[in-house]
């Protein structure tokens, strides 16, 4: 066997390496997707064993309680107490405030804020208004918009009502996932009577996400490797796009293979935890806790809490 | 006349996280046209220490110089150093699921080329004629993940030699060939060497140490640089083999005597180079002189 003839063939570049003021520039896509790999991979890490102070079943009850509570509140004051209690918990739990903050409200806006813009308007939510933006354009007018645009105080208390839900929502969740290790949930989600398929399919969407998470970082470092140049918008397009057909096949392959190694385990679609736990009195107290709040979250308004 | 530097890396330390240390002040120089083989345990930092002089991974504390510049961030992401950089540096990873990331085997090993400006026709044929030197011919239009294990390891390595570059940093080469690969594998090591390309083998195989490079790092299970000297220096001190877990204590019996000696695994050391009628077999906690268990002289190695 003997390599081709171009291999080598010229003299070794030895000389320093040239610099020059162009940047390689990273895409929207590939730094879109590596966010996504990174999210996925940083939010299915195992939660810490320190951290899990609660027994899985009674954290996932506590967490549906207080879910249960923030969807029927009205109440923008409870809310946000309830939002700033959840985050300091996450604090003293040792996750880290500003990890969390980051988390939750570092990206609720981006998206209730862009769903709940509208509702300040009083196009679509009429009272007294608070700041008026611009007269409405005639045609606009004769199909029934307001001759002026303006943000009314109902519209700021509908928008800022969703976006504190969303936002106490996800401070929740992630206060479950970052107390609870996933595993240990699913066998929570078994033992609380959820139908063995549901959790089955669940434990399966956890692990392609896993893999494809991996999969799509390490073929990203491998492109690193081979990468010389920035190329255009749409050869980039091109490449991602084939990518993800790769990606995909890739880590449907991994999870099968997983599958089956758990199979050949003997796993018949439960989680057997090696450590089983036990219902102790503090988790009682816990979920009781958390059904008192969710009631008060949800009669606040009732009660005049604004 | 003295050969350039390729690599010079000066106390370069990484950690994965808190408690998480790949790599511990770690100090050396390549030159030109060397071959050089970084020995150590499964987790001793080799794979870490790959992807630093590639420029994947940022040191946590130290630095590494290619050709004189330091590899940093900021060099990365110029397009021109980064290219040149590229060029002539290319990395087998160990996993070769990782690094064949294209829809067809033809596509993945003429994906370089066409990286450094070749005309696509150019490109097709640099990767046609990689893919007939390794076997590889028919599987071109196949989907890489379908490949068997020693395959996809051979596209790889077509990839890499696919932008003929001047560095080679490969990450357990030898990993998952049968012997035929093997043996093709080291022709390609010896050619390789003979056109003046440098060349980096991460390995924990002694015996394809020995068999393709004339120096060797040796790094501890404590991710630090034990030593670094000729291959023959390094791998006679089965003291430090031992401290660094390349090779193990192996005890056994030779008729009724107990028996202890160091046991090296490798290609040319994966079997018992002795001849002794076993009556059973044990493991021992290796020791810190080399000496066999019952107390004995040190025993011949292989």
């Amino acid at each position: 066997m003997s390599l081709p003839t171009w291999i080598g063939a010229g003299p070794p570049r030895t000389g320093p390496l040239p610099t020059s003021k162009v940047r390689l520039r990273t895409s929207f896509v590939e730094k879109t997707l590596l966010g996504i790999s990174d999210f996925l991979r940083r939010g299915l890490e195992e939660a810490p064993e320190r951290a899990a102070i609660l027994e899985p079943r009674a954290a996932l009850l506590a967490a549906l309680a207080l879910l249960v509570g923030i969807s029927l509140s009205h109440s923008l004051v409870a809310l946000a107490l309830v939002a700033v209690a959840l985050a300091a918990l996450a604090g003293l739990l040792g996750l880290g405030l500003g990890r969390t903050l980051w988390r939750v409200w570092g990206v609720v806006p981006l998206f209730s804020a862009a769903i709940a813009l509208p509702a300040v308007l009083n196009v679509s939510t009429p009272g007294p208004t608070l700041v008026e933006l611009v007269a409405t354009p005639a045609w606009l007018v004769r199909i029934g918009w307001p001759p002026v645009l303006s943000v009314t105080t109902s519209g700021v208390g509908v928008a800022g009502l969703l976006v504190l839900r969303v936002g106490a929502s996800v401070s929740v969740a992630a206060l479950l996932a970052g107390t609870t290790p996933p595993t240990r949930l699913l066998s929570a989600l078994g033992a609380l009577g959820i139908p063995r398929a549901f959790v089955l399919v669940a434990a399966l969407t956890l692990r392609y996400a896993r893999t494809l998470a991996f999969t799509v970082s390490d073929m990203h470092l491998a492109l690193l490797s081979r990468r010389v140049r920035t190329v255009d918008a749409k050869a980039e397009r091109a490449f991602v796009g084939s990518r993800m057909g790769v990606v995909l096949q890739r880590s449907r392959a991994t999870a099968e293979e997983v599958h089956m190694a758990m199979l050949a385990r003997g796993f018949r679609g439960d989680y057997v935890p090696l450590f089983p736990t036990r219902v102790r009195p503090r988790d009682v107290l816990a979920v009781l806790a958390a059904i008192g709040v969710g009631a008060l979250l949800a009669s606040a308004a009732r009660a005049g809490i604004p | 006349m003295s050969r350039a530097k390729v690599f010079h890396v000066e106390h370069l330390s990484f950690d994965y996280g808190p408690d998480l240390p790949a790599l511990r002040d770690v100090s050396f120089e390549v030159l030109d046209g060397e071959t050089v083989c970084l020995l150590g345990a499964n987790g001793c930092g080799k794979s870490t220490l790959l992807r630093l002089l590639d420029g994947l991974l940022a040191p946590t504390a130290g630095r590494i110089e290619a050709w004189g510049s330091e590899i940093t961030k900021e060099r990365l992401s110029d397009e021109a150093w980064n290219g040149e950089f590229r060029r002539r540096v290319s990395l087998l990873f160990q996993d070769a699921d990782v690094q064949l990331f294209c829809p067809t085997v033809l596509e993945d090993v003429a994906f370089g080329p066409l990286q450094l400006g070749a005309s696509p026709a150019d490109a097709r044929a640099r990767a046609e004629e990689l893919l007939e030197l390794f076997g590889l011919a028919k599987l071109a239009m196949r989907v890489p993940s379908t490949l068997s294990g020693g395959q996809k390891r051979r596209v790889a390595l077509a990839s890499c030699l696919a932008t003929d570059p001047d560095v080679l940093l490969m990450d357990e080469p030898f990993a998952a060939l049968d012997p035929r690969s093997q043996v093709e594998l080291l022709e390609v090591l010896q050619q390789l060497q003979d056109r003046g390309k440098t060349i980096l083998i991460a390995t924990h195989d002694l015996g394809f140490a020995e068999e393709v490079a004339a120096r060797a790092l040796l790094l501890s299970e404590e991710h630090t640089l034990l030593v670094d000297g000729t291959v023959e220096e390094v791998l006679s001190d089965e003291r430090l083999l031992l401290q660094a877990n390349v090779i193990h204590e192996h005890s056994h019996r030779h008729g009724g005597i107990r028996h202890s000696h160091p046991h090296r695994h490798g290609a040319r050391h994966g079997t018992h180079h002795h001849t002794h009628g076993v009556q059973d077999h044990a493991h021992e906690e290796p020791r810190d002189d080399g000496h066999c268990g019952s107390g004995r002289p040190p025993c011949p190695s292989g």
